[in-house]
């Protein structure tokens, strides 16, 4: 099961893209700074933009998913129990797991962005998709939801996870790091071994590595560990 | 002195009085409106003139809608579906050319720094307004496409009470802005345009096409 990008590119007004990769089965991080493509990549990535050229072949990906940064994004029904049904789910295993039980005839825009963020995603992490693309998911959410939804895209074991976001605190376990500056994908390698490379890593991964704290992962264990052992 | 704005005519003013007078020549006859596709051949850079044909194309059926009914009713409803679309031309390259602000630069420029300003500000916000609602409807159908629907009767209600109550949200945030930043009408704003003998020259082009619509 893999994504490949052959030399796709994409033209928008003055900016462009280029990507090329291949996706394995695993937890992806794309990470780079605001408006460097990201985000349009992501659409090529969910198969909602077609390339100007170039070509994204799909190796045994039966199904995919692409969630946008904002949930407001999502809503094509009134109430959460039809926003669930419209996502093909049991209302109540979404809403106990979205933490929303007992709200499930309330309209939808009553709901805070925080809460409709966590009933969005807990639409897709209780979906079968061999493809996800996820969209900054950790964007408008607390410290417990964010942790909450690490944790559940560390569980998964199959498919491919590609997590676009440049906010690194509260990561799941990551095997594969991508970079977009200006517009053009960088492949950073396998981690850990690729943090040594990223050299526009953000300040607290250039912090811990800088000081051989042994980091041994991106996820939000593995930064608190390392941290630890800075300070013995 | 401003940069160049990336469009091909560099003044606003010359830009949206070329399109009012040729907006008129166009309607007002054939020969108007010939002309005006003479001028948009050898004025404009006509590959920019169509940002989006899919929407290019819906707003095209209305005129042809109207046309198909004026010849049937025994009116000569070629000659209006010529004269409508390059009226749609002319209004699609004007769209196409514009840049952030520049119709609060001639709005300030012709109106001045009280009504001009207001004037301009409502119509660059219903401008941003627009683009951001185009942008909406995009996402929209992305996310009906990942529930594997389509835009039916079923799901229009509900999505357009979600894209009012956005463009709601956004309204009030602007009026935050607004306010903090102690608008209460009018404001100082000192326009300045880049003008090449290229924009005069297509503008005195508009003058012609206009006078000759009028004579013929």
């Amino acid at each position: 099961m893999q994504l490949t990008l052959e030399a796709v590119t994409v033209q928008r007004g003055g900016f462009s893209l280029n990507a090329s990769g291949t996706f394995g089965q695993g937890v992806h991080l794309l990470t780079g700074r605001v408006g460097s493509g990201k985000s349009t990549l992501g659409e090529i990535l969910g198969s909602v933009l077609e390339p100007a050229s170039g070509r994204m072949v799909k190796d045994g990906l039966q199904s995919s998913v692409l969630s946008m940064q904002f949930p407001e994004y999502h809503i094509t029904t009134t109430t959460i129990l039809e926003e669930i049904l419209s996502w093909g789910h049991d209302p109540d295993q979404v809403l106990e797991t979205a933490g929303l039980s007992e709200r499930g005839h309330n309209d939808l825009l009553t709901l805070s962005r925080g809460e409709l963020k966590r009933l969005h995603l807990a639409c897709l992490i209780l979906g079968r998709y061999d493809l996800m693309v996820l969209d900054e998911p950790f964007a408008g959410l607390d410290e417990e939801a964010r942790y909450w939804i690490s944790s559940h895209l560390s569980g998964r074991r199959d498919g491919i996870i590609i997590i676009i976001s440049h906010d690194i605190t509260t990561l799941p376990h990551i095997d594969h790091l991508w970079e977009m500056q200006t517009g053009v994908l960088t492949d950073i390698g396998k981690v850990p071994d690729a943090l040594t490379r990223w050299d526009t890593a953000p300040p607290l991964i250039r912090y811990l590595l800088k000081n051989g704290s042994n980091l041994s992962g991106l996820s939000c264990q593995d930064i608190a560990e390392a941290v630890c052992r800075i300070h013995g | 002195m401003p940069g160049h704005r990336g469009g091909c005519m560099q003044d606003p003013r010359i830009r949206l009085g070329g399109v009012v007078l040729l907006s008129i020549a166009s309607f007002l006859s054939l020969t108007g409106a010939f002309l005006t596709i003479l001028w948009w051949l050898t004025s404009t850079d006509r590959r920019t003139s169509f940002r989006d044909l899919r929407t290019g194309s819906l707003v095209f059926m209305l005129p042809v809608i109207a046309a198909i009914a004026t010849q049937w009713s025994g009116g000569d409803g070629v000659s209006y579906l010529i004269r409508i679309s390059v009226v749609l031309l002319i209004a699609s390259w004007a769209y196409s050319e514009r840049y952030p602000g520049e119709f609060l630069d001639v709005s300030v420029w012709i109106f001045g720094k009280r009504s001009g300003f207001d004037l301009g500000l409502v119509g660059e916000m219903g401008i941003s307004t627009t683009e951001i609602l185009a942008d909406e409807l995009r996402r929209t159908r992305i996310a009906l496409s990942q529930k594997g629907q389509r835009l039916s009767g079923t799901n229009l209600p509900p999505v357009i009470a979600s894209l009012l109550v956005r463009q709601l949200k956004l309204a009030r945030e602007r009026a935050g802005v607004l306010a903090i930043r102690g608008y209460t009408g009018g404001g100082s704003l000192c326009p300045s345009f880049v003008t090449l003998y290229s924009d005069i020259a297509a503008g005195a082009f508009c003058v012609l096409i206009f006078a000759v619509s009028l004579i013929v």
